[in-house]
């Protein structure tokens, strides 16, 4: 049996936590059992004088030199600028290359475990796992034996998942290394370490071509085979499992080559490399005003014809209808929720605003811009029929878009209930610059959510008739939303 | 010596016990973090310092004194007790006792007289039958691995109220290393299990330098060589 080693944990620093003694454990040297805690300092990491023990040990130790406090994490989940899985996978990713870069053998990690998860996750044709896999094991040998496991099924997804992992890397790579290995906590924020900033970019990029329509099936003739099992039964498999590619998200009409050239434009954001442009929300506080001013009629409210009743006022009914159904019934509107991005670069006078809040009786119409004073930055200027008349201090910073929106969703009555937003979706955070992933944020968020963006006054009013009329508003994307998904995306910003 | 960089906490409660008057300091922790160093370089030491290691072979002789041949007679030597107690004879001086908790029942009951408050402590010379008592300025610094202070006779710890847990080396001990080995030899020195002494990050300092890490690793640290060979790599990152 190889000789014991232990790990030295201790002996590790960070600017943004104290050091202090480890609970060190010997786990088997297989995916799934190594883990740090850096809040609980627990390390859990096989022991043995092996090179994939020793790698595992490398990459165990800079999770605990370099990755958020456990504890913490959850406030970057929080953000909702990335999603957890996918931080998680690049937080490997950040990890793996920065033990290869300092001489460890990364390429003794892997085994054939690798290649079922990449045949398991092909034949489940589950693309966004096969992606966070894929960046996950980048700069290990477990890449290789993943993407073997996918050929044998795909050979087209094995190529496009390595294209994916080499530009993760290559991305990774060009941070700046002082900064990407960086643990200071992150200045005017709750968050730490800085380097994990870097980690969140890629990220959020990564949950875009994850949430992507899986690539089409590429099947030259001859093809699909297996590349290397050799089996009957993979061929078969392979035939049967690659044919079927009638998966979600699967466009019919894209040919391989147009998704290669369309994920190539799908562009990762970047912070910049000061710490102070760290893109962030303000924190979203609710004013109260006085809603002393009554508005009478529901949005979406209507009469329908009913077989019981008082007064028959549909007669005509009694020889056209087969139920005959000459009553009226009211029937309660669904209501909405009208969000007026009020900051400065909407330019909304109070008559424009009232405009739109008569527009929408019987809604719930919140109004929000932040001073970046630490005061109220959102009002509730209408609800349950009832409108203010007095309207406190807007027109000044943005702030709290993401918030708002968030806030308008969790406030919602019923998933049905329509939500528009009223902004020009110059969207800014805490410093009151407009940034791309802030942008990018709402507009996932929007699509997602169903939320009807309007750009103006004169387009939000025209939508709130449209739901009076009992039809469905249309967004209108702003020109600044267009532009980043253009920029981010390489695509037009569809409905 | 005088600490050249911020104090950390436990060093810092015992520098200000020692600047408002408390003459009486135990300190207990990982061996190898300046314990005894400190007590005998720092505070109030114009009277000398003295300092004892206890061992279960140890005699009172050690503290108050013995009579040791001197040319065809025998005269009387004092030990380090009287000779702190005495300092330079104008003020009393330093008395540093190491391992405390190795002390013989004998040495510790005449170690307890010598610590007893200065009304109450005196000490008779047997040769010239002069007394003896502490002279003002008189200080004690005990020292001790021992981590539980229950394990320690009670009238030992009635006379040492002040009780501090030193876990890390004293910035002045570390500065004797290379700077990418201090922030090591700190973390190191409480790790429980993984410990690894101020000494032995010396040695592998010195030791480095004329034969390579990897060889002066595998030396001074043996099995535990190449774990912390990669903990230095991973933390220059």
């Amino acid at each position: 049996m190889a000789l014991a080693i232990s790990t030295e944990p201790e002996l590790l620093t960070r600017d943004d936590t104290e050091s202090g003694q480890w609970s060190v454990g010997s786990c088997d040297a297989k995916r799934g059992l190594p883990k740090t805690n850096v809040s609980t300092r627990d390390m859990v990491v096989p022991m043995h004088d092996t090179p994939k023990a020793r790698a595992i040990r490398a990459h165990e130790m800079m999770h605990a030199k370099l990755s958020p406090q456990n504890n913490l994490m959850d406030k970057w989940i929080e953000r909702g600028i990335a999603s957890a899985p996918a931080m998680v996978a690049v937080e490997e990713l950040r990890v793996n290359i920065l033990c290869k870069k300092l001489g460890f053998d990364m390429d003794a990690i892997g085994d054939d475990g690798d290649m079922a998860d990449g045949e398991r996750l092909v034949a489940l044709k589950d693309w966004p796992a096969l992606v966070m896999t894929a960046i996950s094991y980048a700069e290990t040998g477990s890449l290789k034996k993943f993407l073997n496991g996918v050929r044998r099924h795909d050979r087209y997804w094995g190529k496009i998942l390595g294209d994916i992992a080499k530009r993760a890397v290559k991305q990774m790579a060009s941070f700046n290394h002082n900064e990407l290995t960086s643990t200071a906590p992150i200045p005017h924020s709750e968050l730490t370490p800085f380097g994990f900033t870097f980690t969140e970019q890629i990220a959020e990029w990564v949950d875009r071509i994850a949430s992507m329509p899986a690539p089409e099936e590429k099947k030259p003739e001859g093809e699909g085979e297996g590349s290397g099992s050799g089996s009957g039964d993979a061929s078969a498999d392979s035939k049967e499992g690659v044919a079927t590619h009638s998966n979600k998200g699967i466009t019919p009409h894209q040919t391989p080559e147009q998704y290669e050239a369309k994920i190539k434009h799908v562009k990762p954001t970047t912070y910049g490399s000061y710490v102070t442009s760290l893109p962030q929300w303000t924190e979203l506080r609710i004013g109260k005003t006085n809603l002393d001013v009554t508005v009478h009629g529901s949005l979406g409210k209507k009469k329908i014809a009913s077989n019981a009743g008082k007064n028959p006022r549909r007669m005509h009914r009694i020889l056209t209808d087969p139920h005959q159904r000459i009553f009226d019934r009211k029937v309660r509107g669904k209501g909405g929720i009208v969000i007026i991005d009020a900051s400065g670069s909407m330019h909304l006078s109070k008559d424009e605003v009232r405009a739109m809040m008569e527009s929408a009786p019987g809604c719930t119409i919140v109004a929000y811009s932040d001073l970046g004073d630490g005061k109220d930055n959102a009002w509730i200027l209408g609800k349950d029929g009832k409108i203010a008349s007095e309207f406190p201090r807007m027109n000044h910073g943005n702030g709290v878009d993401f918030p708002m929106i968030e806030w308008a969703v969790k406030n919602r009555k019923k998933s049905s209930e329509a939500i528009i937003w009223v902004t020009d979706g110059g969207v800014c955070g805490k410093n009151d610059h407009f940034h791309d992933v802030l942008a990018m944020q709402c507009i996932k968020f929007c699509k997602a959510n169903k939320i009807t963006v309007v750009p103006n006054q004169e387009t939000a009013i025209a939508s709130l008739k449209m739901m009076q009329a009992g039809r469905k508003p249309e967004t209108i994307w702003p020109a600044m939303f267009k532009q980043t998904w253009r920029k981010l995306m390489g695509s037009s910003l569809r409905k | 010596m005088e600490a050249t960089t911020e104090l950390p906490q436990c060093w810092k409660h015992v520098q200000q016990c020692l600047d408002n008057g408390i003459d009486r300091i135990l300190l207990y922790g990982p061996p190898g973090t300046g314990k005894t160093y400190f007590g005998l370089h720092y505070g109030n030491i114009d009277g000398g310092s003295h300092r004892l290691i206890c061992t279960e072979d140890m005699t009172t002789a050690d503290l108050t004194g013995m009579f040791k041949p001197d040319g065809g007679s025998f005269c009387w030597h004092y030990g380090a007790g009287i000779k702190a107690w005495e300092g330079n004879g104008i003020v009393g001086g330093r008395l540093v006792v190491d391992e405390i908790d190795k002390a013989s029942g004998d040495v510790l009951g005449e170690l307890l007289a010598l610590l007893d408050s200065p009304e109450s402590a005196s000490w008779e010379n047997p040769e010239t039958g002069r007394i003896h008592r502490p002279k003002a300025g008189f200080s004690a610094v005990m020292t001790t691995n021992v981590e539980d202070m229950n394990d320690l006779p009670i009238a030992l710890l009635d006379r040492f109220p002040v009780r501090i847990r030193i876990n890390t080396p004293h910035p002045d001990a570390l500065a004797q290393l290379s700077k990418d080995l201090q922030s090591h030899a700190k973390n190191s020195a409480d790790a429980g299990k993984r410990r690894i002494s101020l000494r032995s990050w010396m040695a592998f300092d010195s030791l480095r330098k004329g034969i390579g890490a990897e060889d002066a690793a595998s030396i001074i640290f043996g099995e535990r060589a190449q774990s912390i060979l990669d903990a230095l790599t991973i933390e220059a990152v």
